[in-house]
């Protein structure tokens, strides 16, 4: 009993997630089984879509391993915060793709190596900003709107990895 | 083979092996999100006034995929009359705000991280919503 409790407290968390949403999928196909054949069907079509992205972001993630190795980490986005670092995580979350969760495991890497709470908070934020999509905006909003949009959402993004780092140590 | 690219390419399937089983989850979860809750419905929440800037970034933060389909939906919600304040915050909580992620982002950030963010990012997007309304409203 003890070996199968060591057993699960080991578990890769993303693997812990997978077996509860897994065990709720199991007890909603016993409860209401129509629900859970349109939740299926969902899945497989939000999954089918997604999929390039996913891809697209496993690539950019394989490059920004390869472009900061450990010692670039330290010297350009660890320690003593400034404006470089601040305009270079900015950067870095406007041209990563993909879903947010797909960054998550690069991210928690990153913080053992030293790249802070307040910078991840920015590169997160900054994700938002999709320039692919942008002259979709355009054509729903204005130009106007996204450069308003856009120059606001860089700000917060600081000023959220500032606050940030206040309630949250590193 | 080059080092450094023997280390990018070992960083990169660690990334992934950790990713594959929290993308599943997220992505069975906004199935069951979707095949739930009906935008439509959400429709009705909005009162046409100041909060519907905090009504929109609500509903932006329990939807998820794409954020095409966010930029889209905006754009039917502005030909019905929502306010720019709403559709704004909308947008913006849709892709910053993760209520269906909380768990993964927990899990691989810190529980205390993930909840401090997606409040600052809610509230971000309530406020943005506000002053792009005051500015081209």
């Amino acid at each position: 009993m003890l070996n199968i409790k060591e057993k699960l407290k080991n578990l890769n968390g993303g693997i812990k997630l997978l077996s509860i949403v897994v065990l709720f999928y199991v007890i909603l196909a016993l409860l209401n089984f129509n629900l859970f054949i349109s939740s299926l069907d969902k899945f497989v079509a939000i999954s089918l879509k997604v999929l390039p992205s996913l891809l697209g972001a496993f690539l950019l993630i394989f490059i920004f391993n390869y472009l900061l190795n450990n010692q670039r980490i330290k010297k350009y986005l660890t320690k003593q915060l400034n404006w470089k670092k601040y305009l270079l995580t900015i950067a870095l979350g406007v041209l990563s793709s993909g879903p947010i969760y797909a960054w998550y495991p690069f991210l928690a890497d990153l913080k053992k190596d030293g790249f802070k709470n307040s910078l991840i908070t920015i590169f997160l934020y900054n994700r938002a900003i999709k320039l692919p999509l942008i002259t979709l905006l355009i054509y729903y909003f204005s130009l106007n709107f996204v450069i308003l949009v856009t120059g606001l959402m860089i700000v917060f993004s600081v000023l959220n990895g500032f606050v940030l780092s206040k309630i949250v140590k590193d | 083979m080059n080092k450094r690219l023997i280390t990018a390419l070992q960083a990169t399937k660690r990334n992934l092996i950790q990713a594959i089983p929290l993308v599943i989850s997220m992505l069975l979860l906004i199935g069951l999100f979707n095949s739930v809750f009906k935008l439509n419905w959400l429709m009705k929440l909005f009162h046409h006034g100041w909060s519907d800037s905090f009504i929109g970034a609500a509903i932006g933060s329990l939807a998820a995929g794409n954020p095409i389909t966010s930029y889209v939906l905006a754009g039917e919600f502005t030909k019905m009359g929502i306010s720019l304040a709403a559709v704004t915050a909308f947008i913006l909580a849709w892709v910053t705000v993760g209520l269906i992620q909380l768990p993964a982002e927990s899990m691989m950030l810190g529980k205390k991280f993930a909840v401090v963010r997606n409040l600052l990012s809610f509230f971000s997007a309530v406020l943005i919503g506000v002053i792009v309304q005051l500015i081209l409203g």
